[in-house]
């Protein structure tokens, strides 16, 4: 393992890709509040789904395919908040954008402290 | 994808909603107009004016990103699609002494009811406002995004 291709600084990299992903859908769901027939978007982390559809690599160090993230988006389509059909629950929306920014940052804090780590180790402490 | 993306979608809401608020303010300026629009040489009152919203998920760009990534489709945001006309009926006052009135002595009022229209007025305030929160907010993380690696 190099000292840049560090695991940890890759998996926090795609946790900021999908909390910016995250950020995108609560910003549509927020600006179509009042959208008649418009149903809230929202991440789902399917696994066994996301496995079974993942293409098999004859060998590791093939171009993975864009599928491989191990979420996707869904429309709920199961309720109604408004007589519109318009299910987003501006709320529960608020909360989770409040939630989401709380972990971008914390995620951005935690990258920032792995490469200063690596900065002292560069500079000998 | 572009980066800016969840701006533009909050931007585009914020667009509507304006627009949505300029409509309110027109039926509310115009609740007592009797003189709207001139049919065959007859004055008509103002008719109340409503908005139709609709999600931007048009266009070949957003049909090529949707089969192209696995993040589903994202590129949406909000749109005035129409703005349409309320065909309830007039209100008949009786004013017998208005130029506008008929042999009868009842003028025909503009069909705005002014509680719907502040009820709609909040609504479109309070969504504007949760609208400018999400514009921070998604600022707040591009500016962080920023940081890293400093």
């Amino acid at each position: 393992m190099g000292i840049l291709s560090n695991n940890m600084i890759s998996q926090l990299q795609s946790a900021l890709n999908r909390t910016s992903l995250n950020q995108r859908l609560i910003s549509q769901n927020i600006a179509n509040v009042d959208t008649p027939n418009y149903k809230a978007e929202h991440i789902s982390f399917n696994d066994h789904f996301q496995n079974s559809l993942k293409a098999n690599r004859t060998e590791p160090q093939h171009i993975p395919f864009s599928n491989d993230n191990n979420y996707r988006v869904v429309e709920d389509q199961s309720t109604s908040m408004q007589n519109n059909g318009n299910n987003v629950d501006i709320d529960k929306e608020m909360a989770s954008l409040a939630k989401n920014q709380i972990q971008y940052q914390t995620l951005v804090q935690l990258m920032n402290s792995q490469f200063s780590d690596i900065k002292t180790v560069i500079k000998g402490g | 994808m572009g980066i800016f993306n969840g701006l533009n979608i909050s931007a585009s809401a914020l667009t509507a909603e304006r627009v949505r608020m300029d409509v309110i303010s027109s039926n509310i300026a115009n609740a007592n107009t009797t003189r709207a629009k001139l049919v065959n040489g007859k004055w008509q009152p103002y008719r109340r004016k409503d908005v139709e919203l609709s999600t931007i998920n048009n266009g070949f760009g957003h049909y090529l990103n949707n089969a192209m990534t696995s993040q589903g489709n994202t590129a949406g945001g909000v749109e005035v699609s129409k703005i349409t006309e309320d065909p309830s009926p007039f209100k008949m006052v009786y004013q017998p002494n208005s130029p506008d009135a008929d042999k009868n002595g009842y003028v025909k009022m503009p069909n705005v009811n002014p509680t719907k229209e502040m009820v709609d007025l909040i609504s479109a305030s309070r969504s504007y406002e949760a609208n400018v929160t999400v514009l921070n907010a998604s600022k707040g993380m591009l500016l962080k995004a920023l940081e890293i690696g400093r």
